[in-house]
């Protein structure tokens, strides 16, 4: 289900004596399928664009549209728009609130009306998506669990709904690095599996091994929009906004300053090794 | 000269249930920190570093061993306010440490409580307030400010007190990178210009290299100790305790095994771009 | 959130900012015992003039104190409409039926009415002109004697500190939850009361936990710098009676006398 976003604009507390213009002229399409990845600062709109998506904002003008929804038509059904995008929140492990994992992840599937029966096969899936144990968690609090298991029982809330789109805004802040693993190892799976991944980060080094398409928010304003390739060969233009590139590129970076050679659009370990293998053992051997 | 000291401590958590077992979260660890280091703790969640953190300041008092702050043993308890002053302590959530509702207040807090002159305690919160530069939101509601900058606020709340050894629970857990900066820029600032001993406890890489001395906690027990770039060399070992290597060790370990003669352990961007400019003069 | 103005503080140099919190404390006292007292409109004209004389050295614009009202006009309203019906006295001025309207109650629930917008306008200009801070500041100092009491006036104090310094971080949290719920289909705007109450469920649990999350995380930060109760504790800012906290009281003074007058010979 793509999503087009055309000439957005969001602007909080509008006409009042706060009036904060968080996003400005935000056009762009995704495609069925994409694993999208939102970049910026805290404060350059990102998540206020993420909250678009799925109607939970509103634009002051400009168009959103899901598939055929209209998000930005007053009459369109919130619930269906729900169905269709799921939004998973920073530290979503803050709003479990049921008494057992199961009845946590089925909240949003009873919202939708399912009976019974279909909310328990939803939750069995949705936590098999997630790696979690239905015979020893399901009956247990959510709040004995440990953080990383917290955040995926969350997430498997948002999963539950059967979203095509999933929307996640920093799934790997505060984990440490073998959670963080583990969570982007779990999205990638559900985006091969056939879902749209939409996915806030400013981990740069994260997103780079993951993105198709990464869209750089600065200031309210989409700066730069592209495949990461394009997006990393603009290292200069990343740092100045103060969003840093990823680690291989940044020696990139260096090493063309030093007069090497390298190609400009590096991000990834493998690459970086084979262009200097050719930089410093090509020579000799060709 | 040793300022803080560790002697074969224990530390465990109350049964969750009656009938279960005690937690055990801190195992027979023996730590020396010598005054102006950088001392950096790593280890991924539930490694035990947090709570080793709080046995160094009194908060939690050892079930075996011993922790002693100079010459004091934080189990004696006429010491225990002398003991929090020379040793202040950052936490992760930077919201869930400020008291007041001004900043300048916040920064009063501690020496409030220590019972100092308001004169004294003016003038010693303008100077922490003017250390880590935020000078200009004294008068501001916390509540306003950016993670990193409530860290700031924090981190001067502690200098105000004038302590010997800054203790820090994970303090950018929860920070975007450039709050993450900000904090790390100001504590490495403190520790280099007015030798300040800082204990850090993290899980981040980049965080741990800027450290004078490393050690690895896993299950309760320091398993790794050396400076960062011995530590992270043994890139396998970090992985297989579920952390991350700098990116530029790992990729000097790849190149490596390609049969090129990497040299130093380059662990900065800067190293390992000055190693490869020799590689290639040498063609 | 945008239309709350109650207990919201402008920051400012003015005479009334800077006056002692607890001079302002106690003239708001004292205000409020004179609203009790008035008996008439000349009391309420005394009254005026005091409020107009203390908004206009605040700097603070009678139109903006004058909306502070809206979010009572409800209760205004209906204790207007209350003592209209419900006062009785000798000849009725309108009678519909069993509905009988008198002079008395006309009168009676004109002053009701304005009893309530002169405390809340009272207040607001207190709340708008010093800081919650110092307000508490304010009571701990003049609780102080009932310390000998073995009243625990610093815990209150600090209670009531706290709590200031955490409401706006428990209401973005209460925000971010409530989004959150309504992305998996939480509908808290439709229904009827209790199903509004329901869904208002979900909110409160994480809003507990997270709350007692955040005690347990602040006492162990307030152990750490040295908190340990009110005792030889010192104070960054005193507090010191000026010769503008005089004129204050003068002023009044001037008030009180005039609506004493007002009850002993009108």
């Amino acid at each position: 289900m793509p999503v087009e976003v055309r000439n957005l604009s969001h602007i909080y507390d509008a006409g009042g004596p706060f009036a904060f213009r968080a996003l400005e002229d935000v056009s762009f399409r995704i495609a069925d399928g994409e694993f999208v990845a939102v970049i910026g600062h805290t404060g350059s709109g990102k998540s206020t664009l993420v909250q678009h998506l799925n109607g939970l904002s509103k634009p002051t003008s400009g168009t959103v549209f899901v598939g055929n929804l209209n998000l930005s038509d007053k009459n369109t059904s919130l619930k269906e728009v729900r169905k269709k995008v799921g939004l998973v929140f920073q530290y979503p492990e803050y709003q479990l609130f049921e008494e057992t994992v199961k009845a946590d992840i089925g909240f949003g599937p009873k919202n939708l009306g399912l009976d019974a029966e279909e909310i328990n096969d939803r939750v069995r899936e949705a936590m098999e998506l997630t790696e979690l144990d239905y015979a020893e968690l399901a009956e247990k609090s959510p709040f004995e669990l440990s953080g990383g298991q917290k955040r995926r029982v969350a997430i498997a809330g948002v999963l539950a709904m059967e979203p095509d789109i999933l929307i996640l805004d920093e799934p790997a802040a505060g984990l440490d690095p073998a959670g963080r693993d583990n969570i982007l190892s779990l999205i990638k799976k559900w985006h091969e599996s056939g879902k749209t991944i939409i996915m806030v980060s400013h981990s740069m080094d994260d997103v780079a091994d993951l993105a198709q398409h990464i869209l750089v928010m600065n200031h309210g304003k989409l700066e730069m929009e592209g495949t990461p390739e394009e997006i990393f060969s603009k290292g200069q233009r990343l740092q100045e906004i103060g969003l840093g590139v990823p680690a291989v590129t940044a020696l990139a970076m260096r090493l063309n300053a030093l007069g090497f050679a390298l190609p400009s659009n590096l991000y990834r370990m493998e690459d970086m090794e084979q262009a200097l293998l050719h930089a410093l053992k090509g020579g000799k051997h060709v | 000269m040793e300022i803080l000291r560790a002697n074969d401590v224990s530390f465990e958590y109350d049964a969750p249930e009656e009938g279960k077992p005690a937690v055990k979260a801190v195992k027979n660890v023996s730590l020396s920190v010598q005054q102006g280091e950088f001392l950096c703790i790593l280890g991924h969640n539930g490694s035990g570093k947090s709570t080793f953190i709080k046995l160094l300041n009194g908060l939690y008092l050892p079930k075996s061993g011993s922790v002693t702050v100079g010459v004091w043993d934080t189990t004696d308890e006429s010491h225990t306010w002398d003991i929090r002053q020379k040793v202040g302590m950052i936490f992760q959530n930077p919201d869930n440490q400020i008291v007041a509702t001004v900043v300048e207040e916040d920064v009063a807090f501690g020496l409030e409580n220590m019972g100092v002159e308001p004169a004294e305690i003016r003038r010693r919160v303008d100077k922490a307030l003017s250390t880590v530069n935020m000078t200009e939101y004294a008068k501001q509601s916390p509540s306003r400010l950016s993670g990193g900058q409530k860290q700031r606020v924090a981190i001067a709340g502690v200098l105000a007190m004038k302590p010997d050894v800054l203790l820090m629970d994970e303090p950018t857990a929860m920070l975007d990178p450039s709050g993450r900066k900000e904090v790390m820029d100001t504590v490495e600032q403190l520790n280099r210009e007015k030798g300040l001993t800082v204990v850090l406890v993290t899980h981040f890489m980049e965080e741990a290299m800027r450290a004078d001395r490393l050690c690895v906690m896993e299950k309760g027990s320091i398993v790794l100790e050396g400076t960062p770039r011995e530590v992270f060399a043994q890139t396998e070992t970090v992985k297989a305790l579920g952390l991350d290597v700098p990116p530029m060790l790992e990729l000097s370990e790849r190149l490596k095994n390609d049969g090129i003669a990497v040299r130093g352990d380059p662990m900065t961007i800067e190293e390992m771009a000055q190693e490869l400019c020799r590689l290639k003069s040498e063609i | 959130m945008r239309e709350m103005t109650i207990g919201q503080f402008f920051p400012g140099t003015s005479f009334v900012h800077r006056l002692d919190p607890r001079t302002k404390l106690l003239i708001m006292l004292a205000y409020i015992v004179l609203v009790f007292l008035v008996k008439g409109f000349v009391g309420y004209g005394v009254l005026a003039v005091f409020l107009l004389a203390a908004c206009l050295s605040a700097k603070v614009k009678i139109g903006y104190l004058l909306k502070t009202i809206k979010p009572i006009i409800v209760i205004v309203f209906i204790t207007f409409v209350l003592n209209l019906f419900f006062t009785e006295g000798e000849t009725p001025w309108l009678s519909l039926g069993p509905v009988k309207i008198y002079p008395e109650g006309v009168r009676f629930a004109v002053m009701m009415a304005l009893r309530l917008i002169f405390l809340l306008m009272g207040t607001s200009l207190l709340t708008l002109t010093t800081s919650p801070m110092a307000l508490t500041d304010a009571l701990e100092r003049l609780l102080k004697p009932l310390n000998k009491l073995h009243f625990p006036v610093h815990e209150l104090s600090m209670m009531m500190t706290i709590a200031l310094r955490f409401i706006p971080t428990l209401m973005e949290e209460t925000d971010k939850i409530m989004k959150a719920q309504a992305a998996r289909g939480a509908d808290f705007d439709t229904g009827n009361l209790i199903d509004k109450a329901k869904a208002m469920l979900p909110l409160l649990v994480p809003l507990f936990v997270s709350a007692f999350r955040r005690a347990d995380d602040l006492a162990l930060a307030m152990e750490a710098r040295c908190y340990h109760g009110g005792d030889r504790r010192t104070r960054m800012k005193e507090l010191h009676y000026a010769k503008i906290d005089g004129i204050a009281a003068a002023l009044t003074l001037l008030a009180t006398l005039g609506i004493v007058a007002e009850r002993i010979f009108l």
